[in-house]
């Protein structure tokens, strides 16, 4: 006689992709790997991180090199080897977050796998084992006719928006109910958290910034990037404070593509968007543009001292904050002015934005000119006048990221999918109700995924509402 | 002009108060003393929101910003998700006894904010500005509050937390005497951190999607400072979910957890002495 085997009883043994899968699909090693990219982020947000990649900037990246190495010392080249200086952009930040990324994928794939026989049947499966397995059990007897019973049971669950479903057999009612949709919201929840990664991906690859952008009124820049347009700055407009601070600003350009131009307006939080390109309204400062014309009111050139600044006869000087400078050169008249710009200067009788004018004539010392102007004026110096026009200039960021929808969908998503998964608990009950007369027996049982002390409490009331004494009958 | 000082002044001796009725309540189980200490931190937080509210009058603006506004609107979210949750929880005498016994240990942390921004900050850091024009966004609003609301409820969860700990020392050593049922805590322990991770989520959606219409990016150290306390909050969460995680250790991780919160909220400035240093709220 051939003894026979049931196949399911022999235990499978696990392969290396089973032992993955189990692997990254627990909560312990997201757990790890979530505590290890915050340790990354405040690593981060310590060490000044390097703006030689964002800028492109030889001169700012230097700046950083110097201060980071006077900080630093002889520690630096050890924590520069290590990427402290480049987090985000080192390989082992790159390599968590793909952790995060595949961990996130596995788990969702898990819940949805571990869901679907449940989302299939419309319910769960009741059996004597459903009873014996919950958390919390109830057994009373309520003078009531069970289908009465029943509807009042229902009601409560729907109340408490579960999904019921009734069955009947051999004279017993069985109910089950549970809150499958919370259970739903979680996945969508991690599912927004895998779009926005997705998101950001997508964006790092295809998008592009350009940072920085200062236009002087009048001024314009060509985008590029596949977008033949060229954005002109007319001008900006301020609204200030009764104490005379910024309220709002917003640049008025214009966008002139295939020969159509477009009036557009940026203000701060309302950027522009045209054929998927945005700009952004990042700043703005006193700007002074500066034009010159000699005794026989021929225009002169004026070369600014600025790196690939070119000579023209009207030159747009950006200033950056109080006391800083900017100086171009007059080579006809063999001049170089300098201008210093000041918020206030009480002390001289300006409360409002003043600039310091100085003209030096060939390589003397002394100034031939000295003065304050604290609004739009004509100047003669030696044989030529000067103009000199106040004004505000504009900085702005011109950014492409295809995949910020996807990004926001995933927020969303995200959002949404937490406030429903840890604002309602889920939970499942059984309940076999059978009838003897007038009187209903009531054989209650549930468990909670978590909080189960608040649901023991939630359970012990929902018995006696229903007419038992509480847990246990 | 009334400013806001005397109001600060007044709820803090209301917290004061509260802090010592709590611990009397915890120690001897006095329910009326315990009744006490909700009614003074109920009263502590009106008169709070009375000095938010003339501040706001004063700065011209209803949103807290820059560390001083900041703190204060902290202390007060504290108290307020700390009473809400009393009120939640405390269906029963032994649930009551609970939330109270936690507010024993919530209330030390409120007088820690608040001593902070009363007494510790620099007079510089509590001048009135209006707001700047890249934080007149609704989106920033939203940020703001829910960070706050999260922060607020993690406080709560680290109260509790410090309860379970020294309940469980307490049973280990002579019997749980005092304190209530270590399950009770724990429960309370997690449901705070539950409540308000969906703040935080919501916080920093809000604040991702106001980086971006504001400057067309997002990751200044403010933005991934704030993300730090959301990756720790969200182990805590998958940690639970594991069962071999004891009660013990949430609570131990939901107090070092709020520890986190404290130092990327206020370390910066408090190692740095500068009230615009790095901080996990925008303090502009």
């Amino acid at each position: 006689m051939i003894n026979e085997v049931t196949p399911a009883k022999i235990p499978r043994e696990r392969d290396i992709l089973d032992t993955l899968w189990r692997l990254f699909s627990s909560t312990q090693l997201a757990a790890i790997v979530l505590l290890m990219v915050a340790l990354a982020l405040a690593l981060g947000a310590l060490f000044p991180q390097s703006p030689g990649q964002a800028t492109r900037d030889w001169g700012v990246y230097a700046q950083w090199l110097a201060s980071a190495q006077g900080r630093y010392g002889s520690w630096f080249d050890l924590l520069d080897t290590v990427g402290l200086f480049d987090v985000y952009g080192s390989w082992w930040f790159r390599s968590l977050l793909a952790l995060v990324a595949f961990g996130l994928i596995v788990s969702t794939a898990e819940r949805v796998a571990s869901l679907w026989p449940s989302i299939r049947q419309k319910g769960g499966q009741q059996d004597d084992d459903s009873f014996a397995d919950a958390s919390e059990q109830a057994v009373f007897s309520v003078e009531q006719p069970a289908e009465q019973l029943l509807e009042r049971l229902k009601a409560v669950l729907t109340r408490q928006l579960c999904r019921t479903r009734v069955e009947k057999e051999d004279g017993t009612v069985y109910l089950y109910a549970d809150r499958l949709w919370v259970e739903v919201a979680a996945i969508l929840g991690h599912i927004g958290l895998i779009v926005i990664l997705a998101g950001a991906v997508v964006t790092n690859r295809l998008g592009w910034q350009e940072d920085a952008v200062t236009l002087s009124p009048g001024q314009s820049h060509e985008v590029g990037h596949g977008l033949d347009a060229v954005l002109r700055f007319e001008r900006l407009e301020l609204e200030t404070y009764p104490d005379g601070l910024v309220r709002d600003y917003r640049a008025y350009v214009q966008l002139i593509e295939d020969d159509a131009e477009v009036e557009r307006i940026i203000g701060v939080n309302r950027p522009f968007t045209h054929r998927g390109v945005s700009f952004y309204q990042i700043s703005h400062g006193m700007a002074v543009a500066v034009k010159a014309s000699d005794q026989d009111g021929q225009p002169l050139l004026l070369q600014p001292f600025a790196d690939g600044a070119k000579a023209a006869a009207v030159v747009s000087l950006p200033f950056w904050g109080h006391q800083s400078e900017r100086h171009f050169a007059v080579p006809d008249q063999d001049m170089v002015f300098q201008l210093v710009f000041y918020q206030s200067l009480s002390d001289h009788g300006y409360d409002g934005p003043v600039f310091l004018v100085q003209a030096y004539r060939g390589s003397a010392v002394e100034p031939i000119y000295n003065g304050f102007i604290g609004k739009s004026s004509s100047l003669k110096v030696g044989d030529a006048t000067y103009h000199l026009a106040l004004d505000q200039y504009s900085v702005l960021r011109i950014v492409r990221a295809p995949a910020i929808g996807v990004v926001a969908l995933g927020l969303l998503l995200a959002v949404v999918g937490h406030l429903l998964w840890f604002y309602w608990s889920p939970i499942r009950l059984w309940a076999a109700v059978s009838a003897k007369g007038d009187r209903a027996t009531v054989k209650l049982a549930g468990t909670a995924e978590r909080d189960e002390a608040s649901f023991a409490s939630w359970f012990e009331g929902l018995a006696r509402e229903m007419g038992g004494e509480g847990k246990d009958g | 002009m009334v400013d806001e000082i005397p109001f600060l002044g007044i709820a803090y001796a209301c917290f004061l108060i509260a802090t010592i009725a709590y611990a009397i309540h915890l120690a001897k189980g006095d329910r009326e003393i315990g009744r006490a200490g909700t009614w003074t931190s109920l009263l502590g937080a009106v008169i709070l929101a009375g000095g938010l509210l003339v501040r706001a009058v004063q700065t011209g603006h209803w949103l807290p910003v820059g560390i001083y506004e900041l703190s204060v609107a902290l202390t007060l979210a504290i108290v307020c998700l700390y009473l809400l949750l009393e009120h939640l929880v405390g269906t029963s005498g032994e649930r009551r006894r609970t939330a109270r016994g936690a507010g024993a240990f919530v209330m030390p942390l409120v007088l820690l904010v608040h001593t902070y921004a009363i007494l510790l900050l620099p007079p510089t850091a509590r001048l009135a500005v209006p707001l700047a024009p890249t934080l007149r966004s609704p989106w920033f609003g939203l940020y703001i509050l829910g960070v706050l609301i999260a922060y607020g409820f993690f406080a709560v969860a680290c109260g509790a937390g410090l309860l379970y700990l020294c309940a469980n020392v307490a049973l280990a050593r002579e019997g749980a005497g005092i304190f209530p049922p270590l399950e009770v805590i724990d429960g309370l322990n997690y449901r705070a951190v539950a409540y308000g991770f969906p703040w935080l989520t919501a916080g920093l959606a809000a604040g991702a999607w106001w980086a971006w219409r504001a400057w067309g990016g997002y990751g200044s150290s403010e933005e991934i400072w704030i993300v730090v306390p959301w990756l720790i909050y969200a182990a805590y969460l998958h940690l639970r979910r594991s069962g071999r995680w004891s009660a013990r250790r949430s609570a131990l991780f939901s107090a070092l957890g709020f520890a986190v919160v404290l130092l990327t909220f206020l370390g910066g400035q408090v190692l740095t002495g500068e009230s615009d240093a790095i901080s996990s709220l925008p303090v502009y």
